[in-house]
């Protein structure tokens, strides 16, 4: 997790719009070969989803998984402005805002897999 | 990753251990009698001032010379105390590898990883007495590099990965250390813990990068991963050791504009000065990653992502990826 998550046009206000936005910003072409599940472990207020990615293909679900492949911790407010643009993930995660457990180079694959 | 190592090392490797074990063998570190000791703590500076994570930003002209100075204290701290864990950790791993019994086909080799964690036992032992000489309480690690460090260093029996990261680990402590510390300001006990340390860890960082070459061009799958994740690795550390909210807060600076931790955060993190500094800490190590094609032009993606692209391109287009006799910053000024 090492880039700046580009902005998208227009603000997303709740997670529910981040992930309603994720198939227009899904780019088949940066996970042809990958086979991955990334799962997101938000807090105030807590919610818990995860994204199977299937060699080129992506599937969104209600709460954990047994064991992904990446997991990230943060409040809401964080991530959205991690989605949003309005912060680097890099400072969010200096600043124990953002914990990403897991295989650090599946983390860092999902800045070109959702863009 | 289980491994198995064909009972034959290269030429060049046995020269090399051949060549570490004599130098082990006349001399190492003491606990003891390799540092003035009797030198007093007060009023010490333990890194030079262009060195300070907020050196370069506005935040250093709003710090006072004695706050300035703290933090020369609580950052020099926080990598001794990350040395103490992470060689700590080296010798947990190398014994266990002796343990295992795979290389018991090379005594050589077995006889020069004896000498190494005797070394790093007895670092170990000097920076946690450096700590506690300047009254510096030890660090928590903070939880991001734990669980950074546990996730991507899987244990097996021959612990290879882990092997791999800590030798990186090691190279770019070094490295900062080095530069740290490189200038009459910096107490010399200070000097001292790093230049002595140098002196033995020069030579692990040798052994470790022939370590590395071996297991790229043995071990089946090693480089690949390697290539992936080696970047954003790197750029984790730079970014993880360089600003760390437990030694802002233990200086405790009175100024109101460093309560706002993340401006704070972003200046040190992406000033010209520390930019400047990552350059030269990173350059050796680039140079081992292009020569061991643990970076290839196929992922430079990833490198631009971690933000090592044009210091990649400095590195390409100064050395052409020729490996370089002095890389590891040993004759840098002390
Ligand atoms: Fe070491
Ligand atoms: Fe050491």
């Amino acid at each position: 997790m090492a880039t700046d998550i580009s902005k998208p046009d227009t603000l997303l206000h709740s997670v529910d719009d981040v992930i309603a936005s994720m198939p227009a910003r899904f780019h088949p072409e940066n996970c042809r070969d990958l086979v991955a599940t990334y799962q997101w472990k938000l807090s105030q207020p807590d919610r818990t989803f995860h994204i199977s990615i299937d060699k080129g293909t992506f599937r969104i679900h209600d709460g954990a998984h047994p064991d992904p492949s990446v997991s990230i911790e943060s409040s809401e407010e964080v991530y959205l402005k991690l989605v949003n643009g309005q912060m680097k993930d890099v400072m969010a995660v200096v600043t124990g805002k953002l914990r990403v457990r897991g295989s650090i180079s599946l983390a860092q694959k999902l800045n070109r897999i959702f863009i | 990753m289980e491994t198995t190592l064909e009972p034959t090392l290269s030429p060049q490797f046995s020269k090399l251990i051949n060549r570490l074990n004599e130098v082990s063998d006349r001399k190492q570190m003491s606990v003891l009698h390799d540092h003035p000791w009797d030198l007093s703590p007060e009023g010490a500076w333990l890194k030079k001032r262009e060195n300070l994570s907020i050196y370069g930003t506005e935040f250093y002209d709003l710090a006072t010379e004695e706050e300035r100075r703290l933090l020369s204290v609580y950052e020099t701290g926080c990598w001794w105390h990350t040395f103490v864990i992470f060689e700590n950790l080296v010798t947990e791993y190398y014994m266990k590898i002796i343990n295992h019994e795979s290389l018991a086909p090379f005594p050589a080799v077995i006889k020069y990883m004896h000498h190494f964690c005797r070394e790093e036992i007895t670092h170990a032992l000097v920076f946690r007495k450096a700590m506690k000489h300047f009254s510096i309480a030890p660090f928590p690690v903070p939880d991001n590099l734990k669980d950074f460090y546990k996730d991507n260093a899987a244990l097996a029996d021959f612990p290879l990965k882990a092997v791999f990261l800590t030798i990186i680990i090691e190279w770019f402590a070094e490295n900062n250390a080095m530069l740290d510390c490189n200038n009459d300001f910096v107490s010399p006990l200070a000097r001292a813990v790093a230049v002595e340390h140098h002196k033995e860890e020069a030579r692990h960082i040798e052994w470790g990068k022939s370590m590395i070459r071996e297991f790229a061009e043995r071990v089946p799958g090693f480089l690949e991963e390697a290539q992936e994740y080696t970047a954003p690795f790197m750029r984790n550390l730079l970014d993880m050791s360089t600003v760390n909210p437990e030694t802002y807060a233990r200086v405790g600076f009175s100024h109101p504009a460093f309560q706002d931790q993340e401006r704070l955060f972003e200046a040190a993190l992406f000033c010209e000065n520390r930019d400047q500094i990552n350059r030269r800490i990173m350059e050796p190590l680039l140079r081992f990653f292009v020569e061991t094609t643990i970076y290839t032009p196929a992922l430079h993606e990833l490198w631009e992502a971690a933000r090592f692209g044009p210091a990649l391109e400095q590195v390409l287009a100064r050395h052409n990826g020729r490996p370089d006799a002095n890389d590891n910053l040993l004759d840098t000024p002390v």
